[in-house]
């Protein structure tokens, strides 16, 4: 591995909806999408689309496509209700970060991007770019 | 007993509480109109155009409304984070919240917010014990109230009857800037 190819950074973007997560790679910017891989392209079964399990073997799947690219470092960004603000974590979006961290790539930044419901009033203060 | 409808902002919860409210006869909580009437928020966010809710202070004020009434509905997008007994979670075409959202004259992100919301599920993720979730898409109101009515007599329970992600994919990559 050469130096350059250590130094290449990409973003995991995780979205973990109720019944399903989409782990969405692309580059520093985030314009340019390098992988897109969802639950329901992992699972055969509709009702495990969201599951931990599925969320695994896409997040497997999408850190396969990056180091074929040269890419090993990677900030992630997750969008999953239930997660650290909450006491119970999306649980596909938690299975997911713990797969790509297992598959070798080095994460940088893991930043909670949730979005959050707001009319005149808010439960809570959004993240802080 | 507290009755939650929650839902994103836009969903239709205050239109269909007030119907609900009225035939069943029960006083109905908007907690967006209490939280600015009675100051039970924090601050002010500005970024967000928004009063951080106080959820010490709005609780008291319940507890306060539970000492004349038996039943209440809780009216707002926080009301299944109030510990209710049964949460009712309206569901609605993200497109159409949008629709909605930027007619109440809300700033583009402040809509692209809501509308990301919606397309994750999150007051429906964040709703805890018993759940009735409802898509009111194209649906009349009186129609949707009388749905409500039949889930609490029979403590009904349903949650996952709708799935955007692939579908509004596109809403999710805007950033909120
Ligand atoms: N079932 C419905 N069909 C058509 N329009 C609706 C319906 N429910 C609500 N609306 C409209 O949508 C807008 C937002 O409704 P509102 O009850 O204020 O939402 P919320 O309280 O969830 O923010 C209002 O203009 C209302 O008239
Ligand atoms: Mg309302």
């Amino acid at each position: 591995m050469t130096e350059q190819k250590k130094e290449k950074w990409g973003i995991v973007h995780i979205y973990s909806s109720y019944n399903n997560t989409i782990i969405h790679a692309t580059d520093i910017t985030g314009a340019e999408t390098i992988a897109r891989i969802s639950g329901g392209m992992v699972t055969r079964n509709q009702r495990d689309e969201g599951s931990p399990y599925a969320a695994m073997q896409a997040a497997f799947k999408l850190a396969e496509v990056l180091k074929e690219r040269g890419i090993y470092n990677i900030h992630i960004k997750v969008r999953a209700p239930g997660g650290s603000g909450q006491k119970n974590p999306g649980p596909g979006a938690q299975a997911a970060i713990r797969a790509l961290a297992r598959s070798g790539l080095r994460i940088g930044r893991i930043e909670d991007v949730t979005p959050i419901p707001h009319d005149g009033t808010t439960p809570k203060k959004r993240f802080k770019k | 007993m507290r009755i939650a409808i929650t839902g994103t902002p836009g969903v239709g919860k205050t239109t269909v509480s007030k119907v609900l409210g009225d035939k069943l006869g029960i006083k109905v909580i908007d907690i967006t109109e209490f939280v600015k009437k009675y100051k039970l928020y924090k601050e002010k966010d500005i970024d967000m155009d928004s009063y951080v809710i106080d959820f010490e202070k709005l609780e008291n004020f319940i507890k306060k409304i539970e000492d004349k009434e038996k039943t209440i509905i809780l009216d707002g997008h926080v009301s299944h984070l109030l510990n209710p007994d049964y949460t009712i979670v309206l569901r609605c075409n993200p497109e159409i919240i949008k629709k909605r959202l930027e007619e109440r004259g809300y700033k583009p992100k402040k809509v692209l917010e809501n509308v990301q919301a919606e397309i994750l599920d999150v007051c429906l993720c964040e709703s805890k014990g018993k759940v009735y979730e409802i898509d009111t898409t194209n649906r009349d109101v009186d129609d949707i109230v009388n749905e409500i009515i039949e889930a609490i007599k029979h403590k009904k329970e349903r949650k996952g009857i709708v799935d955007w992600i692939n579908q509004y994919f596109d809403y999710l990559t805007l950033e909120i800037k």
